[in-house]
């Protein structure tokens, strides 16, 4: 049976009888747009003129780690330009495991969220030796590993020394990628698909 | 004799109601059997001539009836009406206290006037309120999940 839904001041929404969608009064914009940004965000994007593949991570992010839709929207600006940034990768952070993924991740975070964060990524505790290997090698790719050796122990530098190559070749295709002029973000994607690729045949977890 | 909700309103819990007056001064006759009191309300934007649905008349004569019987606060009665009215309507876009269509973005906006937001936040729910009745609120394929979130 279908139902109409009703939308109250704390932004919960409940079934009602009558197939109307009701807003009830009180109910703030910001309430409204929480309630419906699941479903109907890309929509409300769209209407804003984003679309594609930029506003899918703009909704992404805004789903996964919401803020308040007044600060959300004062952002939305260097929000579309780090979504194109993001958006130019054909892969995305978290989506592979093991070494490779440890270091795919590295890279991007480094490139699209800062060196810094990536390096208090890398430098953290670390589950296993690989990880520890994977994050040695990115701080060696990136410059960062001065005065950071003491963090990795002796077997996991020597595993990363093995993964340096494809690691500096991984970052190298990242930088142009983030670099190239649009009509060329193609050809720098198959770039970036080969580096990885090839990380993932030194680490052993190819396919 | 005609008399506003926003009068009925009005009448503070000291005051004793205008319903209390009318029946003690009337007793012991019933009084649906000498009088009857008819309530209307639309809300705002509700096409004039349109009808509502039968359900919200249903509504109103029960809200009436309470207030008849002297069980219904007298001060709740405006509320209890539009309530009733409101739980009703089964097609467009309530907002508060108005009724729009839901098929065209600007009156959408401009209906969100009383929600609080910045122009920015109203143009956003705008446009999404009016996907949302495009594709249709009602299809039930919302979940608990979704009216648990929060973007504060």
């Amino acid at each position: 049976m279908e139902v109409g839904m009703r939308i109250n001041p704390r932004g919960d929404i409940a079934d009602r009888k009558g197939q109307a969608l009701e807003i009830m009064t009180g109910t703030s914009c910001g309430n409204i747009l929480g309630t419906l940004w699941e479903k109907w965000g890309m929509a409300g994007l769209a209407g804003l003129g984003i679309e594609g593949e930029e506003a899918e991570e703009i909704w992404k992010k805004q789903n996964k780690k919401p803020q308040p839709f007044g600060t959300f929207l004062k952002g939305l600006d260097s929000a579309r330009s780090q979504a194109r940034r993001v958006a130019r990768f054909p892969t995305r952070s978290g989506e592979f495991s093991g070494a490779a993924g440890t270091i795919h991740d590295l890279v991007l975070q480094g490139l699209l969220d800062g060196i810094g964060k990536a390096e208090r990524v890398a430098t953290s505790r670390h589950a296993s030796i690989d990880e520890a290997a994977a994050s040695w090698a990115w701080l060696l790719a990136a410059g960062r590993s001065a005065g950071q050796d003491w963090h990795f122990e002796s077997n996991a530098r020597d595993r990363a020394g093995a993964w340096l190559a494809a690691t500096k070749t991984l970052l190298a295709a990242g930088e142009s990628l983030l670099a190239t002029e649009p009509d060329e973000v193609d050809a720098s994607r198959v770039e970036w698909q080969s580096a990885f690729d090839a990380l993932r045949v030194v680490t052993g977890e190819s396919i | 004799m005609a008399i506003g909700f926003d009068a009925l309103g009005e009448s503070g819990k000291k005051e004793a109601s205008f319903i209390h007056h009318l029946a003690l001064s009337m007793l012991p006759p019933f009084l649906p059997s000498i009088l009857t009191i008819e309530a209307n309300w639309a809300p705002k934007g509700w096409p004039e001539g349109k009808a509502l649905p039968e359900a919200s008349a249903e509504g109103i004569d029960k809200v009436i009836d309470a207030w008849q019987g002297l069980t219904m606060n007298e001060g709740l009665i405006a509320m209890a009406v539009q309530r009733a009215v409101i739980d009703a309507i089964d097609e467009g876009l309530v907002l508060g206290d108005m009724w729009i269509e839901g098929n065209d973005l600007d009156t959408i906006e401009q209906g969100l006037a009383d929600h609080a937001g910045s122009i920015d936040e109203r143009h956003l729910t705008a446009h999404m309120l009016l996907a949302s009745m495009s594709e249709g609120p009602t299809d039930g394929s919302w979940n608990e999940n979704q009216s648990k979130r929060r973007y504060r």
